[in-house]
């Protein structure tokens, strides 16, 4: 499987002639099947890792490493397949494509691609585990937001990435859809072996993962293993 | 694929509000494309003038004596009013044969007798004071393009002193104090009778007491003056319309000599001694008398003096001292073919050397009626009567294009100026005051058949217009009839009957070379008749619509490309998402070509229902091609707009979708004090944006300005030459109609835009509303943004206006330029209504709705709309093409037969010379100063001490030689001087015109040498630098060159010739 390795990674945003070290000198590594989570206050730069992680964005120095794939060495066509290959995001805002029904917006990563599988079928059935096998033609507006946080991670599993990434992907939702949903995530870390790495700000969720990255001004400053269920 | 139409489909469907811009765009772009690309080309710009449809012209034959046609008859075209050239040659007895005929319902003889000055006395001036006194008499005549000015002095004495004989000794002569003016009238004879029943002449005398038509008792009388002088008296009927635009001006200045009773005398013989007439011509006066009058007031005096009848005796004589003759035509090859097919240069009549007049030239040949003015006419006009050509029976829609009747002059345009360079507005040229321009005048004074025979003698009549019996409409019935008469006519009389039925006007262009005291006047354009059994089509062509179709396409790609953009900024979030659901950055671009074409295709398609539907209504002819162009344009138009988005598209970083709700963080450009301010800062943030709206924009305003400036300067028709091509462009509603498309597209545009900045700026104006911003203020900041765009954009427009203006026509518009900047309102209006919809948008913004995207999509209400979108489409689309269906007629049957028409062929001469003195050399020649040139141009080449031969190659006989003897040289101080003898030798019975004194001497410096003397050796028939029939000029020419001259050629004109012969002198 795919580990990933970050080796002093640095991200400066310029903007307006300022540089803003939003990542100073990251040097991080996950063994695939890892549950990780991302903790920090707001600015301390989490967000960017989990971009620079899930290949959005790329390094100003460093690299990132998954297996024996240097990032910075693909292109951006293979960087998009890379992404449909390996890697599977759930958003704050859970981003769905609001002109889209759910059903469409699980098979949108699907379209334009040849997979294997009947991309309708599979979209069902991820459907149907998350519950949501009667919402299949309700648009996001009809849907609630825990709701539409179920299918954004339907939408992130139907490629069947090797790592999901996920973004506040409770921030936005009440305490317990928020719990849901995280056991949804610590589900299909156990049983389907997917990595999961999420960002937040919430102590006891993060508390509940095997690897805690704690950052600050764009630096890790702990990393925490925990063998909750060695 | 299926997938990413879905896709696409529903990105469009679940955004209605967009969507129905979209549609709304599809469709002003389709309406545009079926009409301007469709319709415009079917026409291929061509817009029939309906001037065919009316056309119907008095008389379906013309009878002529033998020989009166013209060369231009070679061609089936006659001169507009080429009646009023004519002169006799038709009997009495020729005309009551035919009058006779039983299938000639009406033959109305037209006898053109001469030019008339009908002058009146307008004012006196009464001179108490002896003295000598000037007369200066100053005469201007408006022709249309410019003032022709004539000038006289003239020297009297007012006092007791009177000379002995006519005092020409003393250089001054009589003055009686009547100052009289007056036009040339062209004098013609008719019948009343058959003019009645021809054109309603009696109809359309004025009548009261005192004017009245011919009746039995208005008959002519001869009576004698002195022993053998006769005069006639002939009753006339006069026509209350001035042709001639003319103001002479009366300026009586006394002269500072002594003058008392006892010295004018003394005076006098002084004068004499010191040169008389010289001598008061350097003298100072002071002006003590002054007086104007124009033509038209002379005129107007006439006429109340006949209706009043208070017309005395007194000015009523008249000497007719000049027939009437053509204006000889030589066909030159048309600078634009492709419009004027026929050109014709007028050839400029040298008068005899022994001419009684002053002038050595003039446009058309002068014939007086014989030597001395004891040959001349003496007549005693008697007015009868006024009568007003616009009340004849003739069709007169438009009045002065019709070049066939007798009683209007033809129109006339200045079309193109001595270089060939188009004048805007083109000019009306008007007739001058004097019977040999080269415009044709109408008859305006008529007498009866009667009086002209008894003035003019055996064969008094020009012509004859005849009415056949039955034939009323044109088709081969008529034809053959009329066939039939006419060869009845000729067999029986040995006149030339044509056939008139059937022919119409053609626009054809004349070229007005300078001649003695003339410039090149340039080239003017007249409708000919053109002769023929078939109704050939007045037309004219008018610039391709390219110009306007390229204009509303740019502001149509311009729409589509912001369509995109803005499209592009609303998604660019959900591209991000897609891209890091492990999207490809080109599967994007697919996204946005994929539905482009699908936009592009329904624009297409639209189109092609609307012209199908055009067609299958108006029966117009149409190309493969061009349905097939606006399937491309359809497609072109989108792919084009979508080009740079979908470049953009893929510099989406996948990482933006990490980003929280974007603001805006545009830079301050003003104080945000004001609602204002604000709405400024908006658009400085959006700038690039808001450029987009502004060119498109601009672009069309500027293209309606232009038009504006032509239809309000120019009447509404441009002349150009576009890459030597001569074009009109004529503003019509098509042109408008364009523009006014590519405004709703730039409306639109600006629409999508500010559109998109007001949902960009939804939170602002939420959280704006919240403070407690009134509705109005949100409003008023929106459509201050539309309105400045279009203010900005009427300013960019007008300057490209402008300098297109100035550019294209060398005119500045200042005349015109109150008009021009109020257009300016329009583009403003546009960025206004482009920024109404928008502002409701905003207006309906709720304080509550911050931050959230807000898709609403209740069941219902989707099905509501369903139903209400897809009744208004097709109510709007059914709309549109009954619109359109109703609007084609009136432009559609060009039938545009565009047959090959075969043209004039000749050159062109700047300027008809008279004598050497006056000899210029040519400006063209003077660029080149090598020989090859000449040698190039030239008809042929030869050597002196040789003779050229003109051979007629059908009959194999000589048409003329030329001769060029042996040069002899003498030296003169320091000088060469050449004498070549030259010899033209004509063998036929064809005039030559020639005139070997103004033969020049070229060396190989390209250096001119005029004769300095020339002589005649031997003449047979050489009148007037012509050798007329079978005759001989044979002259010594003199030259002056330096010493160290050599390789001189001499270039011999003969005019008629293609080119030079080119002579190498040893």
């Amino acid at each position: 499987m795919e580990n990933i390795v970050c080796k002093d990674v640095s991200r400066i945003f310029t903007g307006d002639g300022i540089e803003t070290n939003a990542l100073t000198n990251i040097n991080l590594s996950l063994n695939s099947g890892d549950f990780v989570s991302i903790i920090g206050p707001s600015g301390s730069g989490k967000s960017t890792l989990l971009s620079l992680l899930g290949t959005l964005d790329v390094p100003s120095k460093g690299e990132i490493t998954y297996g024996n794939q240097k990032i910075s060495q693909l292109k951006s066509k293979e960087l998009a397949d890379f992404r449909f290959e390996h890697i599977g995001f759930i958003f704050q805002q859970f981003h769905l494509l609001p002109t889209l029904t759910a059903l469409e917006n699980v098979m949108s990563p699907l379209m334009a691609r040849k997979v294997p599988y009947n991309k309708k079928e599979k979209a069902e059935s991820l459907l149907e585990q998350m519950g949501l096998k009667d919402k299949c033609n309700a648009l996001p507006s009809q849907l609630s937001g825990g709701q539409q946080q179920r299918v954004a991670i339907a939408r992130a599993l139907v490629h069947e990435p090797s790592w999901l990434l996920a973004d506040e992907p409770t921030g936005n939702l009440d305490t317990e859809t928020g719990e849901t949903i995280f056991q949804l995530l610590q589900r299909l870390n156990q049983e389907n072996g997917c990595g999961v790495i999420i960002v937040t700000h919430d102590p006891v969720l993060a508390e509940r993962t095997d690897i805690q990255i704690e950052m600050k001004d764009g630096q890790i400053i702990s990393e925490r293993r925990c063998e909750h269920y060695a | 694929m299926n997938t990413m139409l879905r896709f696409i489909w529903n990105s469009w469907w679940r955004n209605k509000e967009k969507f129905i811009l979209v549609l709304v765009g599809i469709l002003i772009l389709s309406i545009g494309l079926s009409y301007l690309v469709g319709i415009t080309q079917a026409n291929n710009g061509t817009i029939v003038d309906e001037l065919q449809k009316r056309w119907k012209s008095s008389y379906d034959i013309v009878v002529r004596p033998q020989g009166s046609r013209s060369v231009t008859e070679e061609l089936n075209l006659l001169e507009p009013n080429y009646l009023s050239g004519l002169a006799g040659g038709i009997s009495m007895e020729q005309y009551e044969t035919i009058k006779k005929m039983d299938s000639v319902e009406i033959a109305a003889p037209i006898a053109m007798i001469g030019f008339t000055l009908n002058d009146v006395q307008l004012d006196h001036v009464d001179l108490k004071e002896p003295g000598v006194y000037r007369l200066k008499v100053s005469e201007k005549n408006n022709n249309g393009a410019f003032l022709d000015k004539d000038e006289g002095t003239f020297y009297f004495t007012e006092g007791k002193w009177k000379p002995a004989g006519l005092g020409k000794e003393y250089g001054v002569g009589e003055f009686d104090g009547n100052l009289n003016y007056g036009s040339y009238l062209l004098l013609a004879g008719i019948d009343p009778e058959a003019e009645a029943r021809l054109v309603g002449l009696d109809n359309a005398v004025i009548t009261n007491g005192n004017s009245h038509y011919f009746t039995k008792e208005d008959i002519p009388h001869e009576y004698t003056v002195l022993d053998t002088i006769k005069e006639t008296s002939i009753p006339v009927l006069i026509s209350n319309k001035e042709y001639v635009d003319s103001e002479i001006t009366y300026e009586i200045e006394r002269l500072d000599f002594p003058f008392e009773l006892n010295e004018q005398g003394k005076t006098m013989e002084s004068i004499k001694k010191n040169g008389g007439e010289a001598y008061l011509q350097k003298q100072n006066g002071i002006v003590i008398e002054k007086r104007s009058f124009t033509t038209d007031q002379a005129l107007e005096k006439i006429i109340t003096n006949i209706m009043e009848s208070h017309d005395s005796n007194e000015n009523r004589f008249n000497l007719v001292a000049l027939k009437p003759s053509p204006v000889e035509y030589r066909p030159i090859k048309s600078p634009f073919q492709d419009r004027w097919p026929f050109s014709y240069e007028i050839t400029p009549y040298t008068l005899p050397e022994d001419s009684f007049l002053k002038v050595n030239q003039a446009y058309r040949q002068v014939k007086p009626f014989g030597e001395g003015f004891n040959d001349w006419l003496r007549l005693k006009t008697e007015p009868i009567g006024v009568f007003d050509p616009a009340e004849l029976n003739l069709s007169k829609d438009p009045l002065t294009e019709l070049p066939m009747e007798t009683y209007f002059p033809a129109k006339a345009k200045l079309v193109m100026d001595g270089d060939e360079t188009p004048v805007n507005p083109p000019k009306t040229m008007k007739p001058i005051n004097n019977p040999y321009g080269f415009l044709t005048k109408p008859p305006t004074m008529l007498t009866t058949l009667e009086a002209a025979e008894k003035v003019l003698g055996d064969q008094p009549i020009a012509s004859i217009r005849i009415k056949v019996n039955g034939v009323n409409e044109l088709n081969k019935e008529s034809e053959k009839i009329l066939k039939e008469v006419a060869d009845e006519i000729e067999k029986e009389t040995g006149l030339l009957a044509d056939i008139t039925l059937g022919s119409s006007p053609q626009p054809a262009l004349t070229h007005v070379p300078g001649i003695e005291g003339k410039t090149n006047l340039g080239w003017v354009e007249q409708p000919w008749i053109k002769l023929g059994s078939s109704i050939s089509i007045f037309k004219e062509t008018k610039v391709g619509a390219s110009s306007f179709i390229i204009t509303v396409i740019l502001v149509a790609i311009v729409y589509v490309f912001s369509s995109n953009l803005i499209m592009m900024y609303v998604r660019k979030k959900e591209y991000a998402v897609l891209l890091s659901l492990g999207w490809r950055p080109n599967q994007l671009s697919k996204l946005l070509f994929a539905e482009s074409t699908i936009l592009g295709s329904i624009v297409s398609v639209i189109s092609w229902l609307i012209l199908g539907y055009i067609y299958l209504l108006n029966d117009i002819e149409t190309s493969t091609g061009r349905i097939i162009l606006i399937g491309v344009f359809g497609l072109l138009i989108y792919w084009f707009g979508t080009l740079v988005p979908a470049i953009l598209v893929r510099k989406i970083k996948p990482y933006e979708s990490m980003k929280a709700g974007e603001i805006s963080n545009g830079k301050r450009y003003f104080k945000s004090q004001t609602a204002i301010a604000i709405s400024m800062n908006y658009m400085m943030t959006k700038w690039k944006r808001s450029l987009l709206s502004i060119f498109s924009i601009a672009l069309p305003s500027a293209m309606l300005i232009f038009f504006i400036f032509v239809t309000f300067r120019l009447k509404g028709v441009m002349y150009a030459t576009w890459l030597g091509q001569y074009v009109a462009l004529e503003i019509g509603t098509m042109h408008y109609l364009a523009m006014g498309i590519a405004m709703a597209i730039a409306i639109l545009t600006t629409l999508e835009i500010i559109w998109q900045n007001v949902a960009e700026r939804q939170p602002e104006y939420a959280v704006l509303k919240a403070l407690g911003w009134r509705d109005a203020t949100v409003r008023s900041t929106i459509l201050f943004e539309g309105g400045v765009n279009g203010l900005i954009a009427g300013v960019i427009g007008f300057g490209i206006a402008l300098l297109a203006i100035i550019k294209v026509y060398g005119q500045n518009p200042i005349n015109e330029l109150i008009v021009l900047i109020v257009t300016i309102l329009i583009p403003i209006s546009a960025g206004l209504l482009g920024a109404i919809i928008p502002s409701i948008k905003a207006v309906k913004i709720q304080p509550y709705q911050g931050l959230s995207g807000g898709y609403s999509n209740s069941k219902k209400s989707e099905k509501q709309f369903k139903y209400v979108f897809a009744f208004g489409g097709a109510c709007l689309f059914v709309g549109i093409i009954l619109l359109l269906g109703s609007v084609i007629p009136e432009i559609k049957n060009s039938a545009n037969p565009n047959t090959a028409v075969q043209g004039t062929e000749g050159k062109a001469i700047d300027v008809y010379k008279t004598s050497s003195s006056k000899e210029k050399p040519r400006d063209k020649d003077n660029k080149d100063n090598d020989f090859s040139s000449y040698y190039e141009s030239a008809f042929k080449r030869m050597n002196s001490d040789d003779q050229f031969v003109m051979k007629n190659d059908v009959i194999d006989v000589k048409d003329f030689t030329v001769d060029v003897g042996t040069v002899k040289s003498g030296l003169n101080d320091g000088k060469t001087k050449l004498s070549i003898p030259f010899t033209f030798t004509s063998f036929t019975e064809t005039n030559w015109l020639l005139k070997p004194y103004t033969y020049q001497l070229i060396d190989s410096k390209g250096k001119k040498y005029n004769t300095i003397d020339w002589e005649v050796v031997e003449k047979e028939n050489w009148k007037g630098n012509q050798v007329v029939g079978k005759g001989k000029i044979s002259v010594r020419l003199t030259y002056e060159v330096p010493k160290k001259s050599d390789n001189l050629i001499m270039l011999v004109t003969i005019d008629g010739l293609p080119g030079d012969i080119v002579v190498d002198i040893k």
